[in-house]
């Protein structure tokens, strides 16, 4: 027992006296905090500015509710038209919306007869792209919520000459109780719970952060790989005997992946983005064994530090675009299996990840002593 | 120093075969990756296509009604596909990306709708983990909800209305209702559409294209790295013993870095011209030269600063993966607020984003151009002092 904390002791001192590897777990908080105070800011994945020909009550209802909604879109309000097409040629907004005045009575002609000739908002794009076009979907949309109510008052006061005598308030309550607080859409993922309530917190800033720091689990793995390379070619184990090299080399990669697991699951309680801490501690926990696995896989492969080094920044840019931090490509499903942090991402909301992960181990495991005895036999 | 720098270029050259043949698998993803994007983004005529999966719609005549009308509308035929299948069916084509979502009506949907009461559809867009695409396929989902939501109201309150003052509310609930459909499937009416091109005239596809690439280089300098870095300074000292002055040294170590990182420029070119049919100038490729010289100079500088491959290695590669990020260089610079794009037009990798901006534009932006040069000079005289202490270090 002594023994063996003595040597746990060692790896460690080892290990926190390389100035890179402190690098490394400095980056992990530094990581973190960036993209959570980025979140705080303001900032959208586009950008609209927002504009109105004259003053209209309507137009400032609309740009309001925009502004203040939360949303992916950043709204910027501009003084006028020209501003607005300006933050356009300027490279500041994607888009500029800019809203009529009398808008009431152009929306009601525009209900009426919903054709080309009565369009009322002049929408500014630097392109025509998909993610714009759905841009437009919010306009029409928040335009639609808020003449839907007066038209459905104008419609009964225009048709209907029976309901003359009741009062506004009267007939506008029919249309705010019906379906009161009510959804059309219940969303739901396919695997694991429903977790609508956790896309309300949701930042499109924060969400690739649990995808990115299990990169840099896997290139802690990576430099504790080399630095095992480059120590054993100095003799550092020489003490060890041959037999329990494999085990020596396991033990000296889990200690630098455990080390990095740990900052990445404070950073990550940090920034209040952990599902459950027993969860979090059990998928870490497997997904270090799955690194530390991996690294050693990829080592017997490179029988140089500076071939493993050559690797990294391919092996870093198949990561960060095959295992879905940024984007989940269905279409590349199967390479995905391949790299651990694909399973660390998707075993937090999903069991069925977790024992994938699972069998993800044996199998680099079965892997590693298959070609230890090939290469012990060649 | 002439023979210096030759035995330098030697040990380069040994070095350069394996480091363009990295260069040329990863501009090749790079250029595979770009296609990808300018499909994703730029629609094609009006045939960019979403298809949305339908569960359990297949028993009931008047949604499968309902859905033949609406699949026969201009503004949903040909931006929406609606696939009919089983919930199965629907969980595999999700995962496999055949469809962008599916919506699941429960029994008796439109029984319980004729009454008044709407049952809320099943919809699923993601497999499980939060990622920016399902944000972006939920935000909008909530679009379609609220007007669909404020319709009902307006219809089924018309009819409540009616009932509640003993009047038969059939024919306004039907009048209505298709007046708020009429204005539902024309909403794109209501706005008249104008490109307006920016300064900065780059497409999604150029942006990332630029970005892409300097993230890309920054990589590959990595693979210098068994060239670069020396844990042994014993040349050095001898060099300086045999009054060959560390100046000479560190730029004939530099002008070699330069001509490695030069070949690795020439196949990004390369790509670019024969890939993406980009016709490139001999001015084109000379203003790109003060991005070259200031990032290059900045790897040298990370390679002066390290002891030994690994720490060379992995310094080099956490500073560049860190500044990459920040300036925009593998997210549009734009997703990030105003105070993070306001710093990164002021570091290396973005002021090589803006050149290469600019080269793709075909204009000369001085300010950019000035403050490259002037990084790469600070850079070098950075490396100059590092390599003066190791110099001064073995002396003493």
């Amino acid at each position: 027992m002594k023994r063996i904390a003595m040597w746990f002791w060692l790896l460690n001192k080892r290990l926190y006296k390389k100035t890179t590897f402190l690098l490394i777990l400095l980056l992990i908080p530094l990581l973190v905090a960036g993209y959570s105070f980025s979140a705080q800011e303001d900032s959208g994945v586009m950008t609209i500015a927002l504009a109105q020909e004259g003053i209209d009550p309507l137009a400032e209802q609309i740009i309001g509710e925009l502004v203040s909604e939360p949303s992916l879109v950043r709204f910027v309000v501009c003084g006028s038209s020209e501003d607005a097409k300006n933050m356009i040629r300027d490279g500041k907004a994607d888009a500029a919306w800019i809203f009529p005045q009398k808008m009431e009575q152009k929306v009601y002609r525009f209900i009426h007869s919903p054709n080309r000739f009565n369009a009322f908002i002049r929408v500014y794009e630097r392109e025509d792209s998909i993610p714009l076009r759905l841009t437009r979907e919010k306009l029409s949309g928040t335009v639609f919520r808020f003449c839907s109510r007066q038209f459905y008052l104008n419609y009964l006061r225009e048709n209907v000459p029976q309901l003359a005598d009741l009062p506004d308030d009267a007939l506008l309550k029919h249309y705010d109780d019906f379906a009161k607080d009510s959804t059309l859409f219940d969303f739901a993922y396919l695997d694991g719970d429903g977790a609508a309530e956790d896309l309300a917190d949701a930042n499109y800033l924060t969400t690739p952060i649990r995808g990115l720091l299990a990169g840099i689990v896997v290139l802690a793995g990576l430099a504790a790989a080399m630095y095992y390379m480059h120590d054993s070619a100095a003799g550092t184990f020489s003490l060890v005997s041959e037999g329990r090299r494999p085990l020596m080399e396991f033990v000296c990669q889990l200690i630098a992946v455990v080390n990095t697991g740990i900052v990445m699951l404070l950073a990550l309680m940090f920034a209040g983005l952990t599902e459950g801490i027993g969860k979090e501690i059990l998928v870490l926990a497997l997904y270090c064994l799955s690194v530390a696995l991996f690294c050693m896989n990829l080592r017997q492969w490179c029988a140089k530090p500076g071939i493993l080094g050559g690797l990294l920044p391919l092996l870093i840019v198949v990561m960060l675009v095959v295992c879905p931090v940024f984007f989940d490509f269905a279409t590349i499903h199967g390479l995905q299996y391949l790299f651990p942090p694909t399973y660390y991402v998707n075993a937090i909301y999903s069991d069925s990840y977790l024992l994938l992960l699972l069998l993800y181990n044996f199998c680099l495991l079965g892997l590693y002593l298959f070609t230890v005895k090939l290469k012990t036999r060649l | 120093m002439k023979k210096y720098f030759v035995l330098q270029l030697k040990r380069l050259l040994r070095l350069l075969p394996p480091v363009l043949i990295v260069a040329a698998v990863l501009f090749g993803c790079l250029m595979v990756a770009l296609d990808a994007i300018t499909d994703l983004s730029k629609p094609e005529g009006d045939t960019a296509k979403f298809k949305l999966g339908l569960v359990g719609t297949v028993d009931d005549l008047y949604l499968q009604l309902g859905l033949k009308a609406m699949q026969s509308l201009d503004s949903t035929r040909y931006s929406i596909e609606m696939v009919e299948m089983t919930e199965a069916d629907a969980e595999t084509a999700i995962r496999s990306g055949e469809i962008a979502a599916f919506v699941a009506f429960p029994e008796n949907f439109l029984e319980n709708a004729l009454h008044g009461n709407i049952l809320p559809l099943k919809f699923v867009c993601t497999t499980g983990a939060i990622g920016i695409v399902s944000l972006v396929k939920e935000e909008f989902t909530q679009v379609a909800q609220d007007m669909l939501l404020a319709a009902q109201k307006g219809i089924y309150g018309s009819g409540n209305a009616m009932l509640e003052n003993g009047m038969s509310g059939a024919q306004v609930v039907g009048d209505i209702s298709l007046e708020y459909a009429e204005f539902i499937f024309r909403r794109g009416n209501m706005y008249r559409t104008s490109e307006l091109k920016a300064f900065d005239g780059l497409g999604m596809d150029g942006y990332m294209g630029g970005a892409l690439s300097i993230t890309l280089f920054m990589m590959l300098c990595l693979t210098f790295a068994p060239a670069m870095i020396r844990k042994d300074h014993s040349l050095t000292r001898m060099l300086c013993a045999g009054r060959r002055g560390i100046l000479g040294q560190v730029l004939c170590d530099f002008g070699v870095y330069l001509l490695g990182l030069l070949c690795v420029a020439a196949v990004l070119l390369l790509y670019l011209a024969f890939w993406q049919g980009a016709s490139l100038t001999p001015l084109l490729i000379l203003q790109g030269l003060p991005a070259l010289l200031a990032l290059g100079a900045l790897s040298f500088l990370m390679y002066e600063l390290s002891s030994d491959l690994v720490s060379g290695i992995l310094l080099q590669f956490f500073s560049m993966l860190a500044l990459c990020f920040l300036c925009g260089c593998m997210y549009p610079i734009t997703f990030f607020p105003e105070s993070v794009q306001t710093v990164s037009a002021y570091l290396p990798m973005g002021l090589a984003r803006l050149q290469l901006t600019d080269c793709a534009l075909g204009v000369f932006s001085l300010p950019t151009t000035a403050g490259l040069i002037i990084y790469a000079l600070v850079f070098l005289a950075a490396a100059l002092s590092v390599r003066h202490l190791k110099a001064t270090k073995i002396r003493g």
